[in-house]
């Protein structure tokens, strides 16, 4: 039996592509917060101008939490993206770059529209307009626009990146959009794929909030977070099969093996969500059940999407690219202040927690 | 057109920018978020120091500006900060690709460094400024102190890695990259970079300690002379100032001493602008104790933008004709590539054909065009900002074709020109063409006379930029490359 992708590949190329999933699983993290988290603040703030907000509503616990997060979710996902865009510069540079120029203004417009979001999202937060349902509303569709328009423009980037044979023509065109089947399908899975990990991590929140919760509230919350985790997980299990196959079909076993992992995940998952729905709240054994089959299902997904890019873009010559390019020169100063900053992170959570769990 | 690490010629897409120069928007936008980074990092030292202030009792008042002011710190640093920090990565990608990539290929440890560096800073700032309220005095100190190392350690490493592009010493030879990393510039330059960040943060403080009305005079007072105390580092500057102009390149250095008016008068920007606030916080704020008010704050606070314009127009220009010294031109073209191209060409292997070729009069000019678009459009433009119409619209035509043939030596901070002689000839026509407002027919020029005299000049010319010609020769002679064989002395004369 063959080895699993990425093991496969010479080392340094191995080096470099654990170090790229890795990393982008953790931009992951705080992406799907902001991604799913959006289009919830959307969709209520479009609900809310419609009137169709109950007053009690079982999203009100969860629509403040998000309110109270997203910015400094946005910041940590931002700051959590720049090592994946590090690794794949190593890994693909010359595809990264040049989807990058072929898209242009069209492509940097998601940095002005990241630093709106963010300043919308912190106007969505303010007390100044508390009450105002309209102005709410407006503000939380522009935040959703944003993020969808920034969560497309990668995923455009990324497909024209692979699609070598069509760079010359769409540079000749001078069109900023680049026209490929599977750009809404596969923003569509990683919309799908996102919103279990919101609700999982804005359950670990509600809990870690419960004394500031009306019970009555945060059972209703649990509810429609775990039915909304519940649909959302067999959704992406559903589509990531034909949506990642069917983007590079000679990807073969080393795709396959990883899609059946993230089946995996997705099946462990449902079966927590399952059991939050029903219970109407998250024990921590069903919600660490539901991260672990959410990772499980998003590891499967990236190292899919991997194998299916390594699959059309691998070859000789990349491979002797990150032989030459790779260098441990460098790597000890990275691990010494990696673990050195893991441990100030602990130490910052650690103690600002214990602090403000001290009765004042 | 790249070179990567295995000399290999990789083409990219190039974007025009229309009458921008590219320089312009990478410059304008890294002016920006150099000046919000520096600000973010003298933010998080006075933060720290306000603090000590105010746990030990020697400024009670500091507390009141350190809860108001770290929000707005928080607010621009986090993100825009950020955002920005990736549209420097974005924009460098789109302005010189081949450049982005070297130093990501060399120094991608160090990058990866900076992003726990980052992390650092995040957590610790978003956890005071949620939190800082309900925490003690002593974990107040120590987020600050580790947000402020945090901070200051993510200037260490992009310093390093930005003063290597001017000075990358002895990386050259041996290909180490700490050799690279601490080059010649790194030091002065860095603690350069630290006191404009405390100068930045100290003046934004002042601007925020007269929006707080409620604080009476006096104790506003008080702040501001601390504040002028955190500042006073700024004494030292003129003294690193002429350190880094001693250890950078001599060429560089003459750019800046008059050798370029542009050039000179940036730096003169700078300094200008250093000593006017350099003068008030050591005279005004400190040693008299007067009290600034929030427009003169202001004031001197844009006075500090345009002293971090001045300073980093004059670090990107003085690379010239270098984007990484020694390693690659400007163009993205090697020094190693420009003999190569002279014989295969610089258009021959672009993939990426004109987006408007039917637009041009003829053939020749669409090679001009690509020959303008591989080689030049990086800094220049067609008729806009520093347009090549503008600059060479008033020469004869065989001083269009000498002086680009020796383009080193009709400029010593440009590149020498990196293709064949019909290339060239392509890219004068391109330009006459383009002054002559695009008319049609234009008859193309086959002159083989022409050419031959254009391949003279550029065998005379010979491959390596200016100031490494003149250092060879002044050690004994100029090395002979392959292409000045063909060079003789019966070149037939110009022809047109």
């Amino acid at each position: 039996m063959d080895s699993l992708f990425p093991l496969n590949l010479p080392s340094p190329t191995i080096w470099y592509t654990v170090l790229y999933l890795v990393t982008l699983l953790l931009h992951v993290v705080f992406m799907s917060y902001v991604l799913a988290g959006s289009i919830m603040l959307g969709v209520a703030g479009l609900r809310g101008m419609l009137g169709l907000t109950p007053r009690a509503s079982a999203w009100a616990p969860v629509t403040k939490v998000l309110k109270d997060w997203m910015p400094f979710a946005l910041s940590a996902a931002i700051t959590a993206g720049i090592a994946p865009l590090l690794f794949v510069q190593i890994l693909y540079q010359r595809e990264f770059y040049t989807a990058n120029l072929l898209s242009f203004h069209r492509w940097m417009a998601i940095l002005p529209v990241l630093i709106v979001a963010f300043y919308l999202l912190y106007l969505l937060k303010a007390h100044r307009i508390e009450g105002r349902t309209a102005v709410q509303g407006i503000v939380a569709m522009l935040v959703m626009a944003c993020v969808l328009f920034v969560a497309w423009s990668w995923v455009e980037n990324h497909l024209l990146s692979m699609d070598r044979a069509a760079w010359p023509s769409q540079y000749e065109s001078g069109s900023m959009l680049y026209a490929n089947p599977m750009i809404f399908p596969r923003l569509g899975l990683w919309i799908a794929a996102a919103f279990p990990v919101a609700a999982t991590l804005l359950l670990w929140q509600l809990r870690a909030r419960a004394s500031s919760t009306e019970p009555g509230a945060a059972a209703g919350a649990a509810r429609s977070l775990g039915l909304l985790g519940l649909a959302w997980t067999l959704v992406a299990a559903i589509a990531a099969w034909p949506v990642l196959v069917s983007s590079a079909p000679n990807a073969g076993a080393d795709m396959s093996r990883w899609l059946i992992v993230a089946e995996g995940g997705a099946v462990l998952a449902v079966l927590a969500w399952m059991g939050v729905a029903a219970r109407r709240s998250a024990s921590p054994l069903l919600l660490s059940t539901a991260s672990a089959g959410c990772g499980v299902m998003w590891i499967g997904i990236v190292v899919a999407r991997e194998a299916a890019r390594w699959s059309t873009l691998g070859g000789p010559a990349i491979i002797e690219r990150h032989a030459r390019v790779g260098t441990l020169e460098g790597f000890i100063v990275f691990l010494v202040f990696a673990v050195l900053g893991i441990a100030a992170v602990a130490w910052i959570i650690r103690c600002v927690s214990k602090e403000v769990r001290r009765p004042s | 057109m790249t070179d990567d690490a295995a000399g290999t010629l990789v083409s990219y897409p190039v974007n025009d920018f229309g009458p921008a120069m590219k320089g312009m928007v990478i410059g304008g936008l890294g002016i920006f978020h150099v000046f919000l980074a520096q600000f973010a990092i003298g933010g998080g030292m006075l933060m720290a120091y306000f603090q000590w202030l105010a746990m030990k009792g020697k400024e009670p008042a500091a507390r009141r500006v350190l809860d108001s002011y770290f929000r707005y710190l928080v607010l621009l640093s986090f993100v825009v900060g950020a955002v920005t920090g990736v549209a420097m990565w974005f924009t460098s990608i789109q302005v010189s690709p081949a450049t982005i990539g070297k130093m990501v290929d060399t120094f991608h440890w160090l990058w990866a460094t900076e992003w726990v560096f980052f992390w650092v800073e995040i957590i610790a700032g978003y956890a005071f400024y949620r939190y800082a309220r309900v925490l003690s005095d002593a974990t107040r100190l120590r987020l600050l102190i580790i947000y402020s190392i945090a901070g200051w350690g993510s200037l260490f490493w992009i310093n390093g890695i930005l003063s290597w592009q001017l000075t990358p010493g002895e990386w050259v030879k041996s290909g180490n990259i700490w050799a690279g990393f601490f080059n010649a510039t790194f030091w002065p330059s860095l603690v350069y970079r630290t006191i404009a960040a405390m100068v930045i943060a100290g003046l934004a403080a002042a601007v925020v300690v007269n929006t707080m009305p409620d604080v009476p005079r006096d104790e506003r007072g008080r702040l501001i002379n601390r504040t002028a105390r955190f500042m006073m580092p700024i004494v030292v500057m003129p003294v690193l100032g002429v350190w880094f102009l001693a250890v950078m390149p001599a060429d560089s250095r003459e750019w800046v001493l008059g050798g370029s008016p542009a050039m000179t008068m940036f730096m003169n920007l700078a300094v200008g602008a250093s000593v006017l606030i350099g003068g008030y916080v050591v005279i005004g704020l400190w040693r008299q104790k007067l009290y600034i008010n929030g427009a003169t704050a202001t004031l001197l606070l844009a006075l500090a933008f345009g002293a971090t314009a001045g300073g980093e127009f004059v670090r990107e220009g003085v690379r010239k004709p270098y984007s990484i010294r020694e390693v690659l031109f400007s163009n993205s073209i090697t020094p190693a590539e420009v003999a190569r191209l002279r014989v295969v060409g610089c258009t021959t292997n672009d993939p990426f054909p004109l987006r408007d070729a039917a637009a041009y009069a003829n053939h020749q000019l669409q090679i001009g065009a690509l020959t303008y678009r591989n080689q030049c459009s990086v800094c220049h433009t067609v008729d806009g900002v520093n347009g090549l119409t503008h600059l060479m619209g008033s020469w004869a035509i065989d001083q269009q074709r000498m002086n680009v043939a020796k383009l080193q030596q009709t400029k010593g901070f440009m590149p020498p020109f990196s293709g064949t002689p019909r290339e060239l000839e392509a890219l004068v026509q391109y330009v006459r063409w383009e002054s002559a407002g695009r008319p049609r027919p234009w008859e193309e020029s086959r002159d083989g006379q022409v050419l031959a005299q254009i391949k003279a000049w550029l065998d005379e010319a010979g491959t390596r930029p200016a100031p490494e010609r003149r250092s060879k020769s002044e050690a004994g002679g100029i090395p002979t490359d392959s292409t000045s064989a063909v060079a003789s002395s019966d070149s037939p004369p110009p022809s047109r």
